[in-house]
């Protein structure tokens, strides 16, 4: 894992609450990910 | 590692709203939740500011867990500036880091240069910063050299009391950044501390936070900025959480032992007066006895001399006892230094009820023939200031402040603040910029919020639904809106002004206790409040400006000079005329009996001495009024209905207000003699007892209160009950007698003058304005005291209303000619110099040439008839017209280029009247603006209220009049209070809760109304009940009073 954090945005729309993790891949790829509420989302992926 | 490195004890980089705009919870609220989730250190560090530091040490205190005070300082190095977090680790430290504060807020940018940071370190721990410090914001530079050598200069100027401030808030890269921090801190030696930054008390707190940044920065919540919060992770964070994000045993540990090092205790025991004036080589015990007992032999004698020689003796044993002698002598350098050169000046407050005030001078009521208590300040005065507050007449005041300034020396010498706290309005205006609404629309519901709603708290806005409705509609932003501002605290601070008059004197510099700031309008600030001053031990007097007091000056001066008379306002005659006027309740001008409930009062009351208008004076108050005093006192007093008491043990404390609470003393007798309290307890239950909102302020006390009375003075349980019911309901505002006092005193002075002087008090009054009423009121007023007014004249008025001789040799009044809208005394000053130098003014090409003036000042002169006496005002006009286009004002022309005058018609009496009203808010001529309308009134068969004053009670009656005066106080269960006029007859017409609602914009908007009403009092002042109202068209608008 490289990376985590939190997002809570956009609560005067409607709320968004996101755990963000950033991991490298065996093989060298990076990915981002996120949870919101509960299921697991990809935001970006580079190779 | 022990167990306390497990967790993070410490907090050391917290915010409260105290950093203004960058926080949202007050220091209690951070107490509280830090002692809720186990921490035993919270170090608060505002940005620039230590005013939470007394709330934060009180709260503390109580729930038990140890403060820590320091500040967040904004530092310039080259050209960018960083957050440094500075903690005191003693009194010293305090006093370095209020320094360094002072020296930061000096400077327009309000940042503290890099050098003057390390010529103050004493006694003080220096973290490194959070997110945007130096070390996170240089190592993203890649400045690494360059930030290796910052970290050894600072290491150097702190010595084992720099630490590198890890932190997490759950942001992007802030792991890997924490990692390099550690690694960076290791490799210079440096100590790391974890120090997450806090900024709210939970995470729910994170959207009024996002608001309250958007609002700061100028944004609003649609536009992304990178100095906004990100997530919620800014709260206090539980310790799992702590430990989550920053799992490094040695910070961890050192957060500890940073704590441990910056804890002592701010809050002192001792006051702390300042350095009196004194004969060398004499203490000043001694020089205060020899003063007061001069004194004491000059005002007394006979019979009275050995009972004020014993209060004496007493009062100076506590003054020695608690060490206050120097307190009282500064008090009487101010009052002297007033005396001297001709300043009004009266004394009053809690300490002013002392015969040693009164021997020096300080007060006018002789304590001892009033019985007024002394017990309060001899008995608290170890852990609560005396109190003293001088009033001042406003027109000098500023003189006052600055010999005060001067005395006392720059840095010894400050006001306190004031922390003005959010009300709906600008609540609404600030989170509703953050939420993107334009200013036309935030300005719709602050105005649909109108007098019902204006002065809600934040928290209460669901109170204001309706106007919220009325503007938002439906819209989603309207609840979000909403849920913002219930999520605010109730006393959430968003600046600080000066204080009207509090004035803190202190042996040291000032920067012992406070930062120095200076206001918009220049005064010295500290950034603790009257509280904060007081808990901090530091001596305050208050010293405010009393219009009436510049008001009684300024007619003693027109006396003078009209009659030859010097007037000895302290010593009138006793005069049966001053009391036949008030009881008459004929009070307009005079000092606090001239409002429209004082007015009716003053005639059930009758009063027929200092005392009764003393007691009449502090009647119409919040405290008396919601406990229900005013109506049983006047029918006692009238032998309406027996006098009783709700136990006998009252009777000594409560005979002379016929067995009702009055006075905020009556309270604290109660609380003493019945209750069994000490004098300290009993202060601190008067200050809940005038200041609960909510019914858990008050309740706790209840038992103590009731035991202490069926112990005490053996009273029945429902006995002590109701005795209890009727000091909790003294809520609000209520008269310390000796304030009363003081207040009677002048009430009877401008009675006085009025009676003997009219013209004199009238022309005072209208320069001064002190009291509710406006000029154009006053005016009328002056009709019926029988005091013509002459008209404007740009070759006779100057710049405050002056008493001269009319054509029949009468005294009458000279209006100003900065009483015209749109000039000022400057120019006024300039008009008049010009006059002096040159010679009265010819015509308005004179005028215009000889003087640089705005053509619309010149204009405005015109239309308010200043140049009458020279040529009629629409030729004067055109002439101004003219001459403007043909040259600059204040210069001769060099051509006549100005055209041929044409025939124009003069103003009729109608017009001149309208033209007087819009320039000048009156008119010199004998007229109201109900002359206008009198037509349209006879029409309506709408009866004159000199007329109406002549019906009986419970008659129905039209009648109609201008509004000069709106209210709707709180404490009227719904009911307004409107004053018409017409002429120099007025009458009240009471609007109840039904008839508000409905006709409630009419009621806002309308000048003239006409009622159907009921008669409920006749006499002097005529009283009504609004059944329905209707509106009267009319160019005049008069501002008039509005309160509530």
């Amino acid at each position: 894992m490289l990376d985590r954090w939190r997002y809570d945005g956009r609560w005067w729309e409607r709320e968004i609450h996101r755990d963000y993790l950033l991991l490298e891949l065996r093989g060298g790829g990076v990915v981002e990910l996120f949870r919101e509420g509960e299921a697991w989302w990809v935001a970006r992926a580079n190779d | 590692m022990g167990g306390s490195s497990q967790r993070l004890s410490a907090l050391l980089d917290v915010h409260s709203y105290y950093s203004l705009g960058a926080g949202t919870a007050s220091p209690a609220t951070l107490v509280a939740r830090a002692a809720a989730l186990g921490y035993r250190w919270l170090a608060l560090t505002d940005d620039l500011s230590v005013s939470g530091a007394v709330e934060l040490f009180q709260a503390a205190r109580q729930h038990g867990i140890r403060a820590l005070i320091g500040a967040t300082l904004p530092v310039r190095i080259e050209d960018a500036v960083y957050p440094f977090v500075a903690l005191a680790t003693s009194r010293a430290g305090y006093g370095a880091l209020n320094r360094l504060i002072s020296a930061a807020l000096e400077r327009p940018e309000r940042d503290l240069p890099y050098p003057v940071l390390l010529s103050h370190t004493q006694d003080l721990l220096l973290l490194t910063g959070p997110r945007d410090g130096v070390v996170a914001r240089w190592l993203a530079e890649r400045r690494v050299a360059a930030l290796e050598g910052l970290l050894r200069e600072l290491q150097g100027a702190f010595p084992e009391r720099l630490y590198l401030q890890l932190f997490h808030d759950r942001q992007r890269w802030d792991e890997r950044r924490a990692r390099v921090l550690r690694s960076l801190a290791q490799s210079l030696g440096l100590p790391v501390v974890a120090a997450p930054e806090v900024r709210y008390a939970e995470s729910k707190d994170y959207r009024l936070y996002d608001a309250l940044t958007c609002a700061r920065l100028g944004t609003s919540v649609q536009d992304p900025h990178p100095r906004r919060p990100q997530n919620a992770c800014q709260a206090l964070p539980d310790a799992v959480e702590a430990l989550d994000r920053l799992p490094f045993p040695e910070a961890v540990l050192n957060a500890t032992w940073v704590a441990e090092r910056a804890s002592f205790d701010l809050l002192p025991e001792r006051l702390t007066p300042p350095r009196a004036r004194i004969p060398q080589g004499i203490p000043p015990e001694r020089h205060l006895e020899e003063r007061c007992y001069a004194a004491l032999l000059e005002r007394y004698d006979g019979e009275r001399l050995p009972a004020a020689r014993a209060r004496l003796e007493e009062e100076l044993d506590a003054v020695r006892a608690l060490s206050l002698a120097e307190f009282f002598l500064v008090a009487a350098e101010v009052t002297d230094h007033c005396r001297r050169h001709g300043i009004l000046a009266a004394g009053r407050g809690s300490a002013a009820a002392s015969i040693t005030c009164y021997l020096l001078g300080i007060t006018q009521a002789d304590p001892v023939a009033h019985d007024l208590l002394f017990e309060r300040f001899l008995h608290t005065g170890k852990t609560s200031m005396p109190d003293v507050d001088i009033d001042i007449s406003s027109a000098r005041r500023d003189e006052v402040l600055a010999w005060v300034e001067e005395r006392f020396g720059a840095t010894t010498e400050a006001m306190v603040c004031n922390k003005i706290t959010y009300r709906l309005p600008l609540a609404l205006q600030d989170l509703g910029r953050a939420l993107g609404l334009p200013p036309e629309l935030r300005n719709r519901l602050t105005r649909a919020l109108g007098r019902d709603f204006r002065g809600l708290r934040p928290r209460d806005a669901r109170r204001a639904e309706p106007a919220f409705r009325e503007v938002l509609g439906d819209a989603p932003v309207g609840e979000v809106l909403l849920g913002l501002l219930e999520g605010m605290e109730r006393k959430h601070v968003r600046h600080l002004a000066p204080h009207n008059g509090g004035v803190v004197l202190a042996r040291e510099p000032l920067t012992h206790y406070s930062p120095l700031d200076r206001s918009t309008g220049g005064i010295k600030l500290l950034q603790l409040d009257k509280d904060d001053a007081e808990a901090m031990g530091l001596i305050k007097l208050d010293l405010l400006g009393l219009r009436m007091l510049a008001a009684l000056e300024r007619t003693r001066e027109e006396v003078l000079r009209m009659e030859g008379v010097w007037l000895e306002l302290a010593e009138l005659p006793d005069d049966e005329r001053v009391w036949d006027l008030i009881c008459e309740g004929d009070t307009m001008g005079l000092f606090q009996v001239e409002s429209p409930s004082q007015t009716h009062t003053s005639r059930v009351m009758a009063a027929r001495s200092l005392k009764d208008l003393a007691h009449q004076i502090a009647l119409i108050r919040p405290g008396p009024i919601q406990s229900g005093t005013v109506h049983p006192y006047l029918r006692r007093r009238r032998g309406l209905e027996p006098v009783s008491y709700w136990h006998p043990s009252l009777e000594p404390i409560l005979a002379k207000s016929y067995g009702v609470l009055l006075f905020q003393e009556d309270v604290l007798r109660i609380a003493v003699h019945f209750a069994g309290m000490s004098w300290i307890e009993a202060d601190r239950f008067r200050k809940k007892v005038s200041g609960w909102h909510d019914l858990e302020d008050i309740e706790p006390d209840r038992q103590r209160f009731v035991e202490g009375g069926m112990r005490h003075q053996g009273a029945r349980r429902e006995e002590a009950e109701a005795v209890f019911e009727a000091v909790k309901a003294y809520q609000g505002y209520g008269f310390a007698e000796s304030h009363a006092w003081a207040f009677a005193l002048h009430a009877y002075a401008s009675a006085y003058l009025r009676i003997h002087y009219p013209a004199e008090f009238l022309a005072a009054i209208l320069s001064e304005e002190p009291g509710m009423w406006s000029a154009s009121t006053k005016r009328q007023e002056g009709r019926a005291w029988g005091v013509p007014f002459l008209p404007f004249d740009v070759n006779g008025s100057g710049v405050h209303y002056r008493c001269e001789r009319d054509g029949h040799g009468r005294k009458a009044v000279r209006p100003p000619l900065a009483a015209v809208t749109g000039v000022s005394q400057d120019t006024a000053r300039a008009l008049l110099l010009e006059r002096l130098r040159g010679g009265p003014f010819r015509d308005i090409d004179d005028a215009y040439a000889r003087v640089t003036v705005e053509r619309e000042t010149l204009e405005a002169l015109v239309r308010a008839g200043a140049f009458d006496a020279l040529q009629p005002r629409r030729q004067a006009l055109f002439r101004l017209g003219a001459l403007s286009h043909a040259q600059p004002p204040g210069q001769q022309a060099l051509f006549a280029a100005v055209p041929e005058l044409p025939e124009l018609p003069p103003l009729s009496t109608a017009e001149r009247f309208v033209w007087d009203y819009q320039t000048t808010r009156f008119s010199t001529l004998e007229m109201h603006p109900l002359d206008l309308v009198r037509d349209q009134l006879r029409e309506l068969d709408a009866l004159p209220l000199a007329r109406a004053r002549r019906l009986p009670r419970k008659a129905d009656v039209r009648t109609a009049g201008l509004v000069v005066g709106r209210q709707r106080p709180g404490t009227a269960k719904g009911f307004a209070f409107f004053v018409l006029e017409d002429g120099p007859d007025r009458a009240q017409l009471i609007i109840p809760p039904d008839l508000w609602e409905r006709q409630r914009q009419l009621l806002r908007d309308a000048s003239i109304l006409v009622a159907d009403a009921v008669v409920e009092d006749t006499g002097h002042q005529l009283m009504l009940k609004a059944v329905v109202v209707y509106p009267l068209p009319t160019p005049i608008r008069i501002l008039g009073y509005h309160y509530g």
